[in-house]
């Protein structure tokens, strides 16, 4: 291609500048990427020593805990959920399924299913919410099941219904199409037991696609044959190593999933509940929990409890994964905006680390990544780059992540005492390079173009399609 | 730094994952092998020596096996798949291995906290020195709850409770007040009920040294009274430490909670008097108590609780509506609410009696 000399020049200066920014980028996201995986990893395998030799707590100790299921048109999967979540192994719990103004017929199979009456039972509302339009209770099951029936007002607002109406000191949220595992409870109440001053607690949300869970035991493992949803079992993995177990030691988790994760009622209630103006309520609400706590001088933690696992149904068409991170970046962004005081306030410490690093990895990533592909594009189209070294090296950086995806899923599975196929082995060294060389890519031009029009849909909720658990 | 040089780092470092995962992978294969070879060679052993008789060679041989931590876990998994087969025979094969345990504690006290952790855990699980008065053991069980790590310290707790010396016990929560450790209210309360000894003879010992502890382990031991079987023995040091304690103070709710599963005429005055004094009666107080006065069946009772059901807190009038329905209280007793103009107070009293009504059709329905 011919092009005047100072253009050419001129080019080559941007592209040499673009350049160092992109070796100083990823020098730095390798280096974290690695010491989080190696750090992560460690931690999992002391904890699995910790468990060989009994260092656990084991004898029954209950802290009461009320488990909210927000719901939305969840008419396939609510029964199920709640059934699955009256054979935990926990004695002190109380389930509330809050319907958020369904249009189908989740609470009418509910109500059916569980033999549940009308009560005329007032609500404190600590929280402002949407007004409910019903309240139906049982007391004739394994623990207390609760149904409200409100208004729609949006997944957060449900969440601050089901805080609202809760009676017990503790409560967790979970989606409603999640199944927790049988000893879910006891281990996400680990923390509270072990520090004082936990006022929230992250489990572990896992996809549960190809899993076949009994009574919320998992009874077949394998990676599912859907490839999307396998390629998102690498990545949950990954993720979860790669900053959660890290930031959770300098206590600057950022993250709880909504899906599964414990919270301190009157901490949450004083810091104003989960923002309904939010799409990521739940990242919301923890980065509220920071900075409630640090600008009130409480000694707080938040942690992670790593054996506490919530399934999860992960989309499996990219349709429904574009949404769904469409809506998780969205949420990102909403998230820091509202929170852009911490972001280098010494005051947060390792907070405003950790919010640095969503800035800069999770936020700003997809966009870097896009410049990226389009200035290597550039630099080919105008004969300045040096294709034989650009694609050693992003052999080099594929293979890198690749081999940390692969470190995080194996840690993942030998701690879980779960036993994969040689297939499942082979299956996920092959995914992993799709995943990284692939979907990551695609999923970044996703979450660069998530925030065109976010406005209109600020209260939806997140649909994709569900299907039934494979639970019995 | 050279381009190539960084290449050559990322490579390094994939290399060295690679190996770093391969490792892994066959350390933990190699490790559950060698369990399952070693539990059951332990569980052939121990069959042999159940039907023969210990003799002192198996005795000196399981020492020093035993003193392996890997071993003493195969050992572990061995016993409790023999348990299932004879639970008497494998009880009496372990008793004769007492001396053996004996011996191994001044062992495993010098492991790491995390491999010393587990031997209170064996002791515990196979009640090994149930009432005994072995000062090595106790000793170095108080020298696990001494230990920083908080499993340490409850897996030696757990191991003193079932051993059933309370002398043992109170000292373990001695140290742990002395070192001001934190360690869960509810882990000691429910460790204390486990206690396999005379629970009188704790109970004694805890109220003799109530005065030492500071206040969270004076909670603990609050709160033990009142799940304890032998609880309704203690009223009168209860009603003393109530009228001691500021009223706005956790042990002062926690004798109201004590009250409010043993009836005492004294305390309930002083229950009576709480929630009626406006000024110096918080919600928390108000809120337990309104729950301990369900016990109560006397006409101030309802009285104080009517006039609770008009409380700002929700939490009290939600508790003040429950114990009047236990009381058994009917819309006739709750005239003035329903006829009155707190919508609250009306609410809430409806809702309870709704629900007693709905609670004892079950009763019917399942009796």
């Amino acid at each position: 291609m011919f092009i005047r000399d100072d253009v050419y020049t001129f080019f080559k200066g941007m592209l040499e500048g673009i350049n160092y920014f992109f070796v100083i980028y990823m020098v730095i996201y390798s280096v974290f990427l690695f010491l989080s995986v190696v750090s992560g990893s460690v931690k999992l395998y002391r904890k699995r020593k910790q468990e060989k030799f009994k260092n656990t707590i084991h004898q029954n100790y209950y802290i009461p805990v009320s488990i909210i299921v927000p719901a939305y048109n969840e008419e396939v999967t609510v029964v199920e959920t709640v059934k699955s979540l009256l054979t935990l192994d926990y004695k002190l719990y109380e389930i509330i399924v809050v319907d958020d103004g369904s249009r189908d017929e989740t609470s009418r199979k509910l109500i059916e299913a569980f033999d549940m009456q009308q009560s005329e039972r007032p609500i404190p509302k600590k929280i402002s919410c949407q007004r409910e339009e019903a309240v139906y209770e049982t007391s004739d099951l394994k623990v207390p099941l609760t149904l409200v029936r409100k208004i729609n007002g949006g997944k957060a607002d449900a969440l601050n219904m089901g805080i609202n109406i809760s009676r017990y000191p503790y409560f967790i949220c979970m989606d409603a199409d999640s199944v927790l595992q049988y000893d879910s409870l006891s281990k996400i109440v680990v923390p509270v037991i072990e520090e004082e001053n936990v006022v929230a607690a992250g489990g572990v949300v896992r996809p549960c696609n190809g899993v076949k869970i009994e009574n919320g035991r998992v009874k077949n493992y394998h990676l599912p044959d859907n490839i999307i949803a396998a390629m998102q079992v690498l990545e949950y993995d990954r993720s979860f190593l790669a900053s959660r177990i890290l930031f959770d030691k300098f206590n600057a988790s950022l993250i709880i999933s909504g899906a599964f994760g414990l919270f301190k009622k009157d901490v949450v209630t004083a810091a104003g509940g989960y923002d309904s103006k939010t799409m990521g309520e739940d990242m919301e609400l923890v980065v509220k929990l920071h900075e409630y706590c640090i600008l009130n001088n409480m000694d707080y933690r938040i942690r992670y409890a790593t054996d506490a696992v919530c399934w999860s149904q992960a989309p499996e068409s990219l349709k429904d994964l574009r949404k769904q991170r469409k809506r998780w970046h969205i949420g990102l962004f909403q998230t820091l905006a509202k929170h852009i005081g911490m972001l280098l306030n010494p005051r947060f410490g390792a907070i405003a680390l950790s919010y640095l690093y969503f800035f800069v990895f999770e936020f700003l990533s997809p966009f870097i990544e896009v410049f990226g592909l389009i200035s290597m594009f550039i630099a080919w189209a105008i004969d300045l780059i040096n294709v034989p070294f650009m694609i050693v090296f992003l052999i080099v950086y594929t293979g890198f992540g690749c081999i940390l995806t692969l470190t995080a899923f194996f840690a993942r599975v030998q701690i879980s005492d779960l036993r994969i196929s040689s297939g499942d082995v082979l299956k996920a060294i092959m995914l992993c390079f799709f995943e990284i060389g692939g979907l990551r890519f695609v999923m970044a031009f996703v979450r660069a173009t998530a925030l065109i029009g976010y406005n209109k849909k600020k209260l939806s909720w997140g649909r994709i399609e569900r299907k039934k658990i494979d639970i019995k | 730094m050279k381009i190539e040089n960084l290449i050559y780092l990322f490579l390094a470092v994939l290399v060295s994952m690679i190996v770093f995962n391969i490792v892994c992978i066959f350390v933990f294969s190699f490790q559950d092998r060698r369990l399952n070879k070693n539990n059951n060679r332990f569980a052939e052993l121990i069959r042999k020596q159940m039907e023969t008789g210990i003799d002192d060679k198996h005795k000196k041989y399981m020492y020093r096996k035993l003193k392996n931590i890997d071993n003493l876990q195969a050992f572990d998994l061995a016993l409790e798949g023999l348990m299932k087969e004879d639970d008497e025979m494998a009880k009496r094969y372990l008793e004769s291995l007492t001396p053996v345990f004996v011996d191994l504690t001044s062992v495993y006290i010098r492991k790491q906290e995390l491999q010393a952790a587990y031997f209170p855990y064996i002791i515990k699980k196979y009640s090994l020195f149930y009432m005994t008065n072995n000062n090595a053991v106790i000793s170095t069980l108080h020298e696990l709850v001494r230990h920083s790590s908080l499993y340490s310290r409850e897996n030696a707790l757990q191991a003193l409770y079932s051993i059933g010396n309370a002398e043992a016990v109170v000292n373990a929560l001695k140290i742990i007040n002395d070192k001001d450790y934190y360690h869960n209210k509810r882990l000691l309360c429910d460790g204390l009920l486990t206690f396999a000894g005379d629970e009188e003879e704790l109970s004694e010992k805890l109220w003799s040294h109530y005065h030492v502890f500071n206040e969270n382990m004076q909670l603990v031991i609050l709160e033990y009274f009142r799940f304890s079987e032998e609880g309704y023995k203690y009223t009168d040091q209860m009603f003393e430490v109530m009228v001691q304690s500021k009223r706005n103070s956790e042990l002062y709710y926690s004798c109201i909670r004590y009250f409010g599963k043993y009836p005492d005429l004294r305390a309930y005055r002083q229950i009576i008097k709480s929630v009626s004094d406006e000024d110096k009666s918080g919600f928390e107080c108000k809120t337990i108590a309104a729950s301990a006065l369900s016990i109560y069946d006397y006409p101030q009772t309802k009285e104080v609780l009517i006039n609770l059901l008009h409380d700002r807190n929700w939490y009290v009038r939600n508790n003040a509506a429950a114990s009047l329905s236990k009381l058994g209280v009917d819309y006739f007793d709750l005239i003035d609410i329903f006829d009155g103009d707190d919508r609250y107070a009306r609410e809430i009293a409806a809702y309870s009696l709704k629900r007693n009504i709905v609670k004892e059709n079950e009763h019917v329905h399942k009796g």
